[in-house]
């Protein structure tokens, strides 16, 4: 049995941060939080989601063998359910064999079919990265630029060199490019790299990142991209995971 | 075209980065079709090189697919054979409405009426599919000749694991089994996503198995049958569901067997076993730009500038590929 109450504008963000990468996944309800990680369709980008229960205001679980439970959701639905409600509370119960969800807000009452676990793509390993860069940059400065980027080409450079960030875009007229020295981010390891990244990924990830005030980007020469943010106060995580291209 | 049971279908909107590095098996006739109707003046007239022979398919061909090959896609084109005489009624129907269309064009006063009839009035004229051929041939695309329904073949080439995607409008190929069908892959605005379809996901959502998708389609009415009257994909579902088959619903009175599913047995059968062919070969080569550019630029007065800027596409994706999370596993 699970049983919670929250915000609608927090479970907002979480349904948006997901949504970022993948329509849908299994989301595991335990004792203490509840978690995801799931691909896209083509292995390129990852997601991984944490929300533990002091981010709600009601959490109940019980499963008699203490065991998590898996609920397999359609997540641009739930958005779309969510976005109906306002911001208000969000009451979501699971009936004991997963396989509806109500989410109840004032006095309307959705009851949302769940998608079978077992049908939807296995849980991907994660693969250990060690990144030599982390920058940490306001949310809005790089939202920014990958809005203005989006207008110019396709591909995007992420960068360090000496003590200076940047992303660069090239179309196949224009170019663009922001460059951040040290001072002017949260924070910098210095280092001489950069990896090449598809566009609408980063596009997609850029608008899940919500009310974020900063974001974590670790880097590595020709090496996947990680982007971490904090959420709920720092009561939840993400994480999003992106395969560089290469020559 | 092709069978109307999109309603009850869920598509999943996708990207086209998420399609980079699959094998695409378009189905040919319908991605020329589109490009006939849908790349036009503003008034309906299509392009036209300056001896009044129609480009726009060509158009469609360079711009759109080095669009795709530029995203990483690895296409085949695969051709229709000989229609079945299943689809004599429709391919009668379509010429009468074409003609139509065509007369309400010449006729129309407003612009957006004309191209709105100018669209209808699409046809793949003789010669349109050999010099399709000839281009892809220089782009180094493979084409498939498929004995009859080039989406069966296509479905067949995914099965089979020598392609992975069928692209399509069409929700035939769905029927013919292929295991998964993109629509909307040429889609001219930037707005319009492309939609995956899983034939797996689509059956299980919907409860049924493939064979009773294929009575479902029957039902609502295929290119080879005009479907029975009064009856729409939701209501074909609840009475698949129950019944199962088309067999026992006639058994069971509740539909007559003349009534629009004429040669129903005949029709379940062809997209269940349909004929194709096993002996073609896959092999992509290097564009030949000196080809491209005299087939398009100096027999079709293309402009060099823009075939250009779309070769110099492929060629920078050429040298840049997108990598899988699995490279770090």
């Amino acid at each position: 049995m699970f049983e919670a109450e929250i915000d609608a504008g927090l479970l907002k963000e979480c349904v948006e941060a997901i949504v970022a990468v993948v329509d849908e996944g299994k989301v595991r309800i335990s004792d203490e939080d509840l978690n995801l990680r799931a691909v896209d369709p083509s292995n390129v980008a990852m997601v991984t989601f944490q929300l533990q229960r002091d981010a709600f205001d009601v959490y109940r679980f019980s499963n008699g063998d203490g065991a998590e439970l898996e609920m397999g959701i359609d997540f641009p639905k739930l958005g779309g359910i969510l976005g109906i409600g306002g911001r208000e509370q969000v009451r979501l119960s699971v009936d004991d064999n997963v396989q509806k969800l109500n989410v109840q807000m004032g006095s309307l009452t959705y009851t949302v079919n769940l998608l079978d676990p077992s049908s939807l793509r296995k849980e991907p390993k994660v693969p250990e990265l060690e990144f030599p860069v982390q920058v940490v940059i306001d949310t809005e400065e790089f939202r920014r630029t990958i809005r203005a980027a989006e207008k110019i080409g396709e591909h995007i450079l992420f960068g360090v060199e000496g003590d200076e960030f940047y992303m660069e875009v090239e179309g196949e007229m224009d170019k663009l490019r922001l460059g951040m020295r040290k001072e002017q981010l949260i924070h910098l390891t210095p280092g001489t790299l950069h990896s090449l990244f598809t566009l609408d990924y980063i596009s997609a990830m850029s608008k899940g990142m919500g009310h974020v005030d900063h974001i974590t980007l670790n880097l590595g020469k020709n090496y996947p991209l990680q982007i971490e943010f904090e959420i709920a106060d720092g009561k939840g995580k993400v994480s999003y995971l992106l395969a560089p291209r290469v020559e | 075209m092709g069978t109307n049971i999109g309603e009850i279908l869920e598509l999943r909107a996708t990207g086209l980065a998420a399609l980079s590095g699959k094998i695409i098996a378009v189905d040919a006739y319908n991605m020329l079709y589109q490009f006939l109707s849908i790349i036009r003046q503003p008034d309906g007239t299509p392009l036209k090189d300056s001896s009044g022979r129609v480009t726009s398919h060509l158009s469609g061909l360079i711009y759109r697919t080095t669009n795709l090959m530029a995203k990483g896609m690895k296409l085949v084109f695969v051709f229709d054979g000989k229609p079945s005489i299943l689809k004599r009624e429709v391919i009668r129907a379509r010429a009468e409405r074409r003609a139509e269309a065509k007369r309400r064009w010449t006729e129309a006063e407003v612009p957006e009426e004309a191209l709105k009839y100018a669209k209808a009035s699409a046809r793949i004229e003789p010669g349109m599919v050999e010099e399709a051929k000839e281009l892809l041939g220089y782009l180094g695309i493979p084409c498939v000749q498929a004995p009859s329904e080039g989406e069966a073949q296509a479905a067949f080439m995914v099965q089979r694991g020598d392609a992975e995607i069928v692209a399509t409008q069409d929700y035939d190929s769905l029927l013919f089994g292929a295991p998964v069908m993109v629509r909307n892959l040429s889609a001219p605005r930037r707005g319009v996503k492309p939609e995956i379809a899983v034939l797996e996901e689509v059956i299980k959502t919907l409860g049924i198995t493939r064979e009773e998708l294929v009575e479902i389609a029957i039902l609502v009415g295929t290119d080879f049958n005009p479907g029975v009257k009064g009856i729409g994909a939701r209501r074909a579902l609840k009475l698949i569901k129950k019944y199962h088959s088309i067999d026992n619903l006639i058994a069971e009175s509740v539909i007559d067997a003349d009534a629009g599913i004429e040669n129903y047995e005949l029709i379940r059968d062809m997209f269940l076993h349909p004929e194709v062919d096993s002996t073609y070969e896959l092999k992509w080569r290097e564009p030949d730009e000196a080809k491209i550019k005299e087939f398009l630029c100096e027999r079709h007065d293309f402009s060099e500038e823009r075939v250009n800027k779309a070769l110099e596409r492929i060629k920078n994706h050429k040298k840049i590929q997108q990598l899988s999370i699995e490279h770090w596993l």
